[in-house]
């Protein structure tokens, strides 16, 4: 695969470019695992920060990689773009083997970014940092009216609404109507 | 900066409404008919229990508020008021329909023909939407 390995290379291991090595060294060396994103630049992340998310843990138990196999095969998430990847592998780094606080100070603040990274977390399974995203979510329409909320969030209004629908209903129409016309034409 | 909330995922969706207050809840359903179903739909499956719905109906005014726990001030969720008290707007004699204002007090305010017939249509409206029944009235 031809990538971009971040924060290490290939001849030597290197330490995780995103994660601050705890103080107290565990007695057993740490396995770390590769994943990328749709950009192909691969992430170095410890095992102990893979854990918050659901999807690789289930992957690395089923899968019963040896840390060389997970390096010459890093994990592909190629539905989630490599700066919300980043954002993620920081979560989870900073996260690591830490009990989650009710507030969250380190999550991503480029709000432009939050809903693909939603849709990220959603995917690889991270609870906690779901959570968090979801609250942020919740707290932007906090004191807002019915016309803010709907600008807010994107929400179409019902006028909005019925005219996508009679599209929908006349695009399938025609749809419809030009089958049974090539129908026809291969009957005869 | 927006974010289509109606293209997330039905379990991004339900952990986001389970974050607003009931004041937003109420708010939110006045965006669009889909969204007023959306969450009549949310709370039909996660019926919040412990949430106490009251009326209240005195000084000319009929409003709707809700305890979300035993020891919580209640937040006030809707207002209904006479028409004669939103300047400026009128509603044709003999119509049931409303006259809708979010004004600072942070929660939509109605106004009706009929302030007790308004009265009763928001906490019909609020008692449909959250599927739980009004707990206390006062009057």
């Amino acid at each position: 695969m031809s990538s971009t390995e971040q924060g290490t290379s290939s001849a030597a291991p290197a330490e995780p470019t995103t994660a601050p090595e705890s103080a107290a060294a565990p007695e057993v060396p740490e396995s770390f695992y590769y994943v990328h994103g749709k950009d192909k630049v691969v992430h170095k992340v410890s095992a102990g920060a893979l854990q918050h998310s659901a999807l690789i843990h289930g992957m690395i138990s089923n899968l019963g990689y040896t840390e060389e196999q997970a390096k010459a095969n890093p994990f592909p998430f190629e539905n989630i773009d490599g700066d919300i990847l980043q954002m993620v592998v920081d979560w989870c780094n900073q996260h690591k083997g830490k009990p989650t606080p009710p507030e969250d100070t380190n999550l991503p603040k480029q709000k432009e970014k939050l809903f693909d990274l939603v849709l990220a977390v959603n995917y690889l399974e991270i609870k906690e940092l779901l959570t968090y995203c979801c609250k942020q979510v919740a707290m932007m329409v906090k004191g807002k009216s019915p016309e803010e909320i709907r600008e807010i969030w994107m929400i179409p209004t019902d006028a909005e609404d019925e005219a996508a629908e009679k599209e929908a209903k006349k695009r399938a129409g025609k749809e419809a109507a030009g089958e049974t016309a090539a129908a026809a034409g291969d009957a005869k | 900066m927006p974010f289509p909330i109606l293209r997330t995922p039905f379990v991004v969706l339900s952990e986001i409404i389970s974050f607003l207050e009931p004041n937003e809840i109420v708010s939110a359903s006045f965006c669009s008919k889909d969204v007023g179903r959306l969450l009549k739909r949310h709370y039909e499956q996660r019926k919040p229990l412990e949430w106490r719905l009251s009326m209240i109906d005195y000084d000319a005014m009929g409003r709707v508020s809700i305890k979300t726990s035993k020891d919580c001030k209640p937040i006030i969720v809707i207002l209904a008021k006479h028409i004669s008290q939103f300047k400026g707007h009128t509603l044709e004699d003999h119509t049931n329909g409303y006259e809708r204002e979010f004004a600072s007090s942070k929660r939509p305010v109605l106004y009706f023909n009929d302030q007790v017939l308004g009265t009763k249509w928001i906490v019909d409206y609020v008692t449909g939407l959250l599927t739980r029944e009004v707990f206390s009235k006062r009057l």
